[in-house]
């Protein structure tokens, strides 16, 4: 087991439930989306854990939850070992400097209006980080650090293309003193030949800064060349979390098997299998028992009626399903 | 060769306001056959499909072409009335976005019926008991119930279907697939990949694939071509595309995605980004992202030249290849 340090990332329990429509006289029709459903993890200090889940999974949601940019119904998130969801507006600012965010779309993130060099810079104003000296060679750092020329600090947004506007974002993530960078779908616009340069930055990054990700993300390929853990999402619940390379190798669970077997190869005439049948169901209401019973190719009868348990797989790797549990002695299947 | 391709295009271009968004464009897609069109955002891949199409708008685009046949006809001679019966009745087209494709306020079946009695001229009962059989036929669970509902409470998924449904409503001999899975997520991608893939079989269709994932590519096309920069610049089977590409742009792409199957070190990258259309370069347009960029390169602008049987790229380094082969080529 890996106990060298405390999680830098500490997420325990975590839930969030948004009520949707209108309810009607009596509010009896409110129907609820389990976005987030009794979510565990942590993550070490260096490392990369990577979310990866298909639409209306929660992966977006959990980003958002960390940040705290959406408040959670009930759970635990500790940060370097301090209970976030407790601090107020003022402590929380204190920890926004740690912990930044980088989305999909870095058009939609920069003001149209604002200057490249001002748009970097604003955390540091909020912040109030500095002298206007100081600040503007922290801007020629940053955008060093991130492999824009220094003339770009002059630009507008619209004058760069994707990738250049991606490296905004993040020379802006890394204005203050961060940690913890939630990339959500960070290179999922951008085209190949981008995206793999932006890969690489990360990668540069976290090695030079020591800096924690948590990496959310639709994309196999991508998670299994940045990763460390990974964890499995499905309809709000962690249905998979495991060290990468157990992940690839030995998947345990059927839905993360599936994805894996769904991802074209880019080999010559070599299709992708058709390894699940039917629709993602939707998150309002989903399915009773294991939320994957409607797609599973192993479906039994327990599995419409009881949620499976956090299974032990092996070390660090857990799934939550009934064919595990029954394949191990009960003295191994334990609840996390 | 004995059979003519279903579609035949030389040297078509594109240009708006003055800036050429496609050029010298060439293909042939056969029969029942997979063409895929691969290329980077602002390639010219889509923009080309639309010009085929005769879907841009003449007063803003000006469209040339040496030919651009369709099933032994010029499409641009045709007149507009004949054009449209062609577009939807033989050439159908499909898109990323079904939602934005699809009328919001008009039940799916009833898009299906539409596209049936303008086409096929089928009388109202008749085309709806047709579309409902369409609806079966691309899989759509509960069809009967499907049927009467709007676009908005079907997934993703079942929306690409329905737009599938549309396009094959009329039997076309060619569909134009512009990014159809783009959208979707990765499980549902494999199962609308292999429904086009079954309807091709069934239907004998030619299919033109238009991706910028050579995953997808890889899989389903018999042949490819990859564009850059408004051009075709490597064209070939799918075997010589992907197991021999000798564009160092197709090299780049095809390194620059990390496999899900196995381990790599750094991601091999390409330099720099794509060029808009207003600031190409004079001699080759890769040449300044291009690893193997030489002198002559700044001079030269390479247009497609035949390598092997079928292989073709616009690049003086095959050229060079056979010319100095020994040297170049590792355990030769």
């Amino acid at each position: 087991m890996d106990d060298r340090a405390i999680p830098f990332l500490r997420v325990s329990n975590l839930t969030k439930h948004f009520q949707v429509g209108r309810g009607g006289l009596l509010g009896r029709n409110r129907s609820v989306v389990r976005a987030v459903d009794n979510v565990s993890f942590s993550i070490a200090r260096g490392e990369t854990l990577a979310v990866v889940g298909e639409s209306g999974c929660g992966k977006t949601t959990l980003g958002r939850l960390v940040l705290r940019l959406i408040e959670a119904d009930s759970g635990q998130i500790e940060i370097a070992g301090t209970e976030i969801r407790g601090l107020d507006h003022r402590a929380m600012q204190e920890f926004r400097r740690r912990v930044q965010i980088v989305i999909q779309d870095p058009f939609g993130s920069l003001n149209p209006r604002m200057l490249i060099g001002q748009a970097i810079m604003e955390p540091l104003d909020i912040h109030s980080v500095g002298t206007a000296k100081a600040r503007r060679a922290r801007l020629a750092e940053l955008l060093d650090l991130v492999g824009l020329p220094q003339s770009f600090a002059a630009r507008f947004p619209h004058q760069l293309s994707g990738g250049q506007r991606q490296r905004v974002g993040i020379a802006r993530a890394l204005a203050l003193e961060t940690d913890l960078l939630i990339c959500d779908e960070a290179v999922s616009a951008l085209d190949v030949s981008v995206q793999a340069q932006i890969v690489n930055l990360l990668q540069k990054l976290k090695h030079e800064r020591q800096l924690t990700y948590l990496f959310i993300s639709h994309d196999m390929a991508i998670v299994r060349h940045i990763a460390d853990h990974v964890a499995v999402m499905y309809l709000g619940e962690i249905v998979e979390i495991a060290p990468k390379a157990q992940l690839f190798a030995h998947p345990a669970h059927p839905y993360t098997q599936a994805l894996l077997k769904s991802v074209p190869r880019a080999r010559v005439h070599e299709r992708p299998e058709l390894a699940i049948k039917g629709d993602i169901p939707s998150p309002i209401d989903p399915p009773s028992g294991c939320r994957f019973h409607t797609r599973c190719p192993h479906v039994m009868g327990i599995c419409r009626s009881t949620p499976p348990a956090r299974t032990t797989v092996g070390p660090d790797h857990s799934a939550n399903c009934h064919l595990l549990a029954q394949a191990l002695p009960a003295a191994k299947g334990q609840t996390a | 060769m004995a059979v003519a391709p279903l579609l035949s295009v030389r040297g078509l271009s594109v240009s708006y306001g003055g800036a050429a968004l496609v050029e010298g464009v060439e293909l042939d897609l056969m029969m029942g056959k997979t063409h895929g069109l691969v290329g980077e955002s602002g390639s010219g891949k889509s923009v080309s499909a639309m010009a085929i199409m005769r879907l841009l708008e003449p007063k803003q685009f000006r469209v040339e072409a040496q030919r651009i046949t369709f099933d032994g006809r010029e499409l641009p001679s045709l007149g507009t009335h004949e054009m449209r019966r062609v577009r939807g009745a033989e050439i159908s087209m499909i898109f990323q976005e079904p939602m934005t494709a699809l009328n919001p306020v008009l039940p799916v079946g009833e898009q299906i019926v539409e596209t049936l009695r303008v086409h096929q001229k089928l009388d109202r009962a008749t085309a709806r008991k047709r579309a409902l059989e369409m609806l079966e036929w691309v899989r759509i669970p509960a069809a009967d119930r499907r049927i009467d509902e709007y676009p908005h409470q079907l997934s993703g998924g079942m929306r690409q279907r329905v737009m599938i449904a549309i396009a094959i409503a009329c039997q076309p001999k060619l569909l134009i697939a512009d990014e159809p899975t783009t959208a979707l997520d990765v499980t549902i991608q494999a199962q609308i990949l292999e429904l086009l893939h079954e309807l091709q079989r069934e239907l004998g269709m030619g299919i033109l694939l238009i991706t910028h994932d050579l995953g997808v590519v890889a899989g389903y096309a018999d042949n490819v071509s990859v564009m850059y920069a408004g051009r075709i610049i490597e064209s070939g089977t799918t075997s010589q595309i992907f197991e021999h590409a000798l564009h160092p742009y197709t090299q780049g792409l095809l390194r620059s995605h990390p496999p899900v199957d196995r381990d790599v070190n750094e991601l091999p990258t390409i330099p720099g980004t794509v060029p808009q259309p207003h600031e190409r370069p004079n001699g080759c347009r890769f040449g300044p992202r291009c690893a193997h960029f030489r002198q002559i390169c700044d001079r030269t602008d390479p247009r497609l030249m035949g390598f092997e049987a079928r292989h073709r790229a616009a690049c003086i380094r095959p050229k060079g290849y056979l010319f100095d082969g020994p040297l170049e080529v590792s355990d030769g």
